[in-house]
C-alpha cells in the first residue's frame, strides 16, 4: 500500500539498497584505530548515509525532471524543533559546543540535524510498507548480531575479572554488563528494547514454522543480551512493548505468545533457580536481584537520577525560552548541582530526555520535541489497523521508556529514527509532491552539483574527523611511549583537522607542559604555548576542570596572577567538589603572592 | 536460493541460540567457568593488540578526576641509617583491567620532606600497585636525596598518574587514573 509508482526504478533500487545497508551496518560501526572507537564511527557512517541518500534522491529528482519527496505528517514538528535548536545554537552559552556537540557525546545542532535528515531521507528512499518492513528487518539482523557479540563479551568479561566488579556504568557485582557496540549497556538496552516488540510480532505473525522458528531464535538472543545489559529501564520498556503486542493480537496468536512465554519463563526459572551456586559465575542470580532492585526506584541511581531531575528543573527555570544550547548541559549544570550525586564524575546529561532537550533548547525546543511525539502518535492512530501497526508502536514506547529516564545518544538514537521513518511508512500513505519542473540544463547542472558536494561534504563531515581521530590515537600512543615530539606532531595534526575539537586543544596544551603527574609539569614545559593550548580548549568548551586548572598555573607562571585566579576560579565553578580545584583557589587567593606556580615544576630526580 | 539461505539461516540461528543459553549455564559451574576462562584468555591475546592510553571521552560519564581513587599514608614510619625512611601506605583504585581479565598493576611515587635546620631534607621512592578496586596495603622505601633524615616529623605525598585499563574485562574503552594523596603529617621513628 502507498508505493508510488517509480520514475527512476534504478536510482529507486539503489536508494533502498543504501538504507538498507546502512540500517544494518550503522549500529554494528567500530573502528579500533581511533581514540572515540564506538560512537564517532557511527555518527561517520550516518553522516556518510544521509549524504549518500540526499546524493541519490537529487539524482532521482533530477532524472524525473522534478523534483519529489514524501511528505508526512512529522515534517512540520520536525522543521520547527530543528528551528528550535538553531535558535538555541545561535544564542547558545558555548557556540562552539552547541554546533558540534562535547567530544564523545556530539549532540550538537549538526547531529540534531543528522537525526532529522536521516528520518526525512529514509521516508523519501521507502516507497511502502513492504520497503519498511525489509528496513526494519535490516536493524533486526544488526541486533542479532551485536547480541551474540554483546552476550560473548559479557560472558567472557564476567569469567575473567567478574569477581573484582561493583556496581558501575559498565557492571554490576561480579559481572560485566553486556554493551556490544553499542559503547554503553544503557544504550545497547535500549536499542533492543525498540526492536525486541518486532521480534515477538515476527514469531506471532510468522506464516510458517520455518520462519517462525528463525523470529524465535532473534527473540531469545536479542532477549539473552538485553537481560545481560542490567539495564532497568530497558527491561520495563521491552516488558511494555512485548505485552502490547501480545494483548493487541487476534486470539489463536495470542495462545501461541501465552505459549511462548511460558517456557521462556521456564528457561528463565532453570538458569536463575535450577543453576545457582555450582561454583561458577550464576548470571540468574543477578539479574533477578537486579530486578528487586526495580521495587526501590528511590535507591542507587534512580536517587541520583531524581537529585539531578530536581537541579535540572532550576537550569530550565533560569533560562527558559531557549535553552543553553545542544549538549552544552556539562558547562551549565554545575551551576545549579545541589550536591556530590556522582562522587568523581561529572554530569554533562539531564537523564531524562525530556528534561535535556528542556534545559539545552528551551520551553520552545521542548513544546517541539512534545508535538513531535503528538505526531507520531496521531500518525499510529491514523494507521493503527495495518499490519504490524502497533509492533512499531510497541517498539517505540519500549525505547522512549529507558530514554525518558536517560537520554538520547549517537548509538541508540541513529538507528531509532531510522525506524521512525519505517514506521511512519507503515501507518500512513505518504502523499508524493512535485514541484518545480526542472528545465534539462538546471537537471545537468544539479545533477553534476550534487555529485560534487557529496564528495566535499563527505571529505569535510566523515573523512576529516576520522583522520583527526586517528592522529590524536597515534598522539596519545606516542605520549605514552614518552616520545613527546612526535605525539606534538600528531596532535597538532589532529587540530588541524579537527580544529573545533576542545579535547585535542587541551591535550596539545598537556604535551606543551609535559605533564608528569597530576596537575604535575615534567622536564622543560613551554608555558606561553601551554596556556595558548588552554585558552584554546576552553574557547571551544569543555566541561573539565582540569584543562582550567592548568590554565591557571600557566597564567601564573607567566605572571599573569588576575587570570590565574579567573581560571581557577571557573575550575572550581565545574566541580566545586574537586579536591585539587579547591586547593588551588584556596592558594591562589590567600593573601600572600605566590612566587612560583602552583603545580610543581618538575618531579624530582 | 533463498530458500538455501533461510535453510541456513534457521539452522545456524538454532545453533548459536543453543550455544548462548548453554554457555550460561555451563559457566555457571566450576569446571565450566574454568574451561571458558581459558577460551577467553586465548581470544583475548588475540584482540588485545592496541595499548592502553589515556581516552577521556566514552560511555558512562566523564569522569572528573579518578573516581573512587584513594591514597592514604600511614601516620608512622621508620628511619633506619638517616638515610632510609620506611612505611606503609594503602591504596584503593579501579578495578582496571587488561582486555583479557587480569588486573592492572602499576608504580606510583611517593616523597618525604623533613625540616633539617635552615634545609628541607627531600628523598622519594617508587611503590608498586594494583588497581583491584579493593584497599592494598603496601610497604614503600623512601631515600633522601640531599641531606640526611632525623627522627620527628615530616610531610609525605604519594601519587601516580596515567594508570590506563578498562573498568571491565573485554572492553575496549580505556579510562586513566591519577592518584595523589595529598600532603600527609608523618611521624619519622628510628628503627630499633
Amino acid at each position: 500500500m502507498g508505493r508510488a509508482s517509480p520514475v527512476s526504478p534504478a536510482v529507486d533500487l539503489v536508494q533502498r539498497w543504501t538504507l538498507q545497508i546502512g540500517a544494518f551496518v550503522l549500529p554494528l560501526a567500530f573502528l579500533p584505530n581511533i581514540v572515540d572507537e564506538f560512537v564517532l564511527p557511527k555518527l561517520l557512517v550516518a553522516r556518510l548515509l544521509v549524504l549518500l541518500l540526499a546524493g541519490l534522491w537529487l539524482i532521482r529528482s533530477t532524472r524525473a525532471g522534478t523534483l519529489i519527496w514524501r511528505r508526512t505528517p512529522m515534517d512540520l514538528p520536525l522543521l520547527v524543533f530543528a528551528g528550535s535548536a538553531a535558535i538555541s545554537t545561535v544564542f547558545a552559552v558555548n557556540r562552539n559546543v552547541a554546533l558540534f556537540g562535547t567530544y564523545g557525546r556530539y549532540e550538537g545542532l549538526l547531529t540534531l540535524l543528522t537525526y532529522l535528515a536521516l528520518f526525512w531521507l529514509s521516508v523519501q528512499a521507502l516507497s511502502g510498507q513492504r520497503d519498511a518492513r525489509i528496513l526494519v528487518r535490516s536493524l533486526l539482523a544488526s541486533a542479532y548480531v551485536i547480541s551474540v557479540l554483546a552476550i560473548l563479551q559479557s560472558v567472557l568479561g564476567s569469567v575473567a575479572g567478574g569477581r573484582q566488579l561493583g556496581e558501575t556504568a559498565f557492571s554490576v557485582p561480579g559481572f560485566v554488563r553486556a554493551q556490544g557496540t553499542l559503547a554503553n549497556p544503557n544504550l545497547l538496552g535500549a536499542f533492543l528494547a525498540m526492536l525486541l516488540p518486532l521480534t515477538a510480532e515476527e514469531v506471532v505473525g510468522a506464516r510458517s514454522p520455518g520462519t517462525r522458528l528463525l523470529a524465535l531464535n532473534l527473540l531469545a538472543v536479542m532477549g539473552l543480551a538485553l537481560a545481560l545489559t542490567f539495564s532497568r529501564g530497558a527491561w520495563v520498556g521491552a516488558a511494555v512493548g512485548l505485552v502490547m503486542v501480545v494483548a493487541t493480537r487476534p486470539p489463536k496468536q495470542r495462545m501461541w505468545a501465552v505459549g511462548i512465554a511460558a517456557v521462556a519463563l521456564l528457561a528463565l526459572g532453570l538458569v536463575t533457580i535450577g543453576l545457582p551456586n555450582q561454583g561458577g559465575v550464576a548470571f540468574g542470580q543477578a539479574t533477578l536481584s537486579r530486578a528487586a532492585s526495580l521495587l526501590d526506584p528511590g535507591g542507587g541511581s534512580g536517587a541520583t537520577r531524581i537529585h539531578i531531575w530536581q537541579d535540572t528543573l532550576a537550569l530550565v527555570a533560569s533560562h527558559p525560552l531557549i535553552g543553553y544550547g545542544p549538549d552544552t548541559f556539562g558547562l551549565v549544570y554545575p551551576r545549579f548541582q545541589t550536591g556530590n550525586w556522582t562522587p568523581g564524575f561529572l554530569i554533562d546529561k539531564a537523564h531524562a530526555d525530556a528534561l535535556q532537550v528542556a534545559a539545552t533548547q528551551g520551553l520552545i525546543g521542548l513544546a517541539a520535541y512534545l508535538w513531535l511525539m503528538v505526531a507520531f502518535l496521531r500518525a499510529f492512530w491514523r494507521g493503527r489497523h495495518r499490519a504490524g501497526a502497533t509492533a512499531l508502536l510497541a517498539g517505540w514506547v519500549a525505547y522512549q521508556i529507558p530514554t525518558q529516564i536517560n537520554f538520547s545518544w549517537f548509538p541508540a538514537a541513529a538507528p531509532f529514527w531510522i525506524f521512525a521513518a519505517a514506521a511512519v511508512v507503515t501507518w500512513i500513505d505518504v502523499p508524493v509532491s512535485h514541484v518545480v519542473v526542472l528545465p534539462r540544463p538546471t537537471r545537468i547542472l544539479i545533477g553534476a552539483a550534487t555529485v560534487g558536494a557529496v564528495l566535499v561534504a563527505t571529505v569535510a563531515g566523515v573523512v576529516r574527523p576520522y583522520a583527526a581521530d586517528a592522529s590524536y590515537l597515534s598522539g596519545l600512543a606516542a605520549a605514552h611511549i614518552g616520545d613527546r615530539f612526535a605525539a606534538e606532531h600528531a596532535v597538532t595534526e589532529a587540530r588541524q583537522l579537527a580544529p573545533e575539537q576542545s579535547l585535542y586543544a587541551a591535550e596539545a596544551g598537556n604535551l606543551a607542559l609535559n605533564l608528569m603527574g597530576i596537575d604535575t609539569p615534567g622536564v622543560d614545559p613551554d608555558w606561553a604555548t601551554a596556556r595558548e593550548d588552554y585558552q584554546a580548549a576552553t574557547r571551544l568548551g569543555t566541561f573539565y576542570p582540569a584543562t582550567f586548572r592548568h590554565l591557571a598555573a600557566a597564567d601564573l607562571a607567566l605572571g599573569r596572577r588576575q587570570e590565574a585566579i579567573a581560571a581557577a576560579r571557573q575550575a572550581l565553578e565545574l566541580d566545586r567538589f574537586d579536591r585539587l580545584s579547591q586547593a588551588l583557589v584556596t592558594e591562589l587567593t590567600a593573601t600572600e603572592p605566590a612566587t612560583t606556580p602552583p603545580v610543581s615544576g618538575g618531579t624530582p630526580s | 536460493m533463498l530458500r538455501g539461505f533461510k535453510r541456513f539461516a534457521i539452522v545456524g540461528s538454532t545453533a548459536i541460540s543453543l550455544g548462548m543459553m548453554s554457555t550460561l549455564a555451563v559457566v555457571a559451574t566450576t569446571v565450566g567457568s574454568g574451561s571458558v576462562k581459558t577460551v577467553a584468555a586465548g581470544i583475548a591475546k588475540v584482540m588485545a593488540a592496541r595499548p592502553a592510553i589515556d581516552a577521556s571521552a566514552g560511555g558512562g560519564g566523564a569522569a572528573s578526576g579518578s573516581p573512587g581513587v584513594t591514597i592514604t599514608i600511614a601516620p608512622t614510619a621508620t628511619l633506619t641509617a638517616r638515610l632510609l625512611v620506611q612505611g606503609t601506605l594503602t591504596v584503593t583504585c579501579g578495578p582496571l583491567f587488561n582486555f583479557d581479565g587480569t588486573l592492572v598493576s602499576s608504580t606510583g611515587f611517593i616523597s618525604v620532606q623533613e625540616a633539617a635546620g635552615d634545609q628541607v631534607a627531600f628523598g622519594g621512592g617508587s611503590y608498586s600497585f594494583t588497581c583491584s578496586g579493593t584497599p592494598e596495603l603496601i610497604a614503600y622505601s623512601v631515600t633522601a636525596f640531599n641531606v640526611p633524615y632525623h627522627p620527628g616529623t615530616g610531610v609525605a605525598d604519594a601519587s601516580f598518574f596515567s594508570v590506563c585499563g578498562s573498568p571491565t574485562p573485554f572492553q575496549f574503552g580505556f579510562v586513566c587514573l591519577n592518584g595523589d594523596s595529598g600532603p600527609t603529617v608523618i611521624t619519622i621513628r628510628p628503627s630499633t
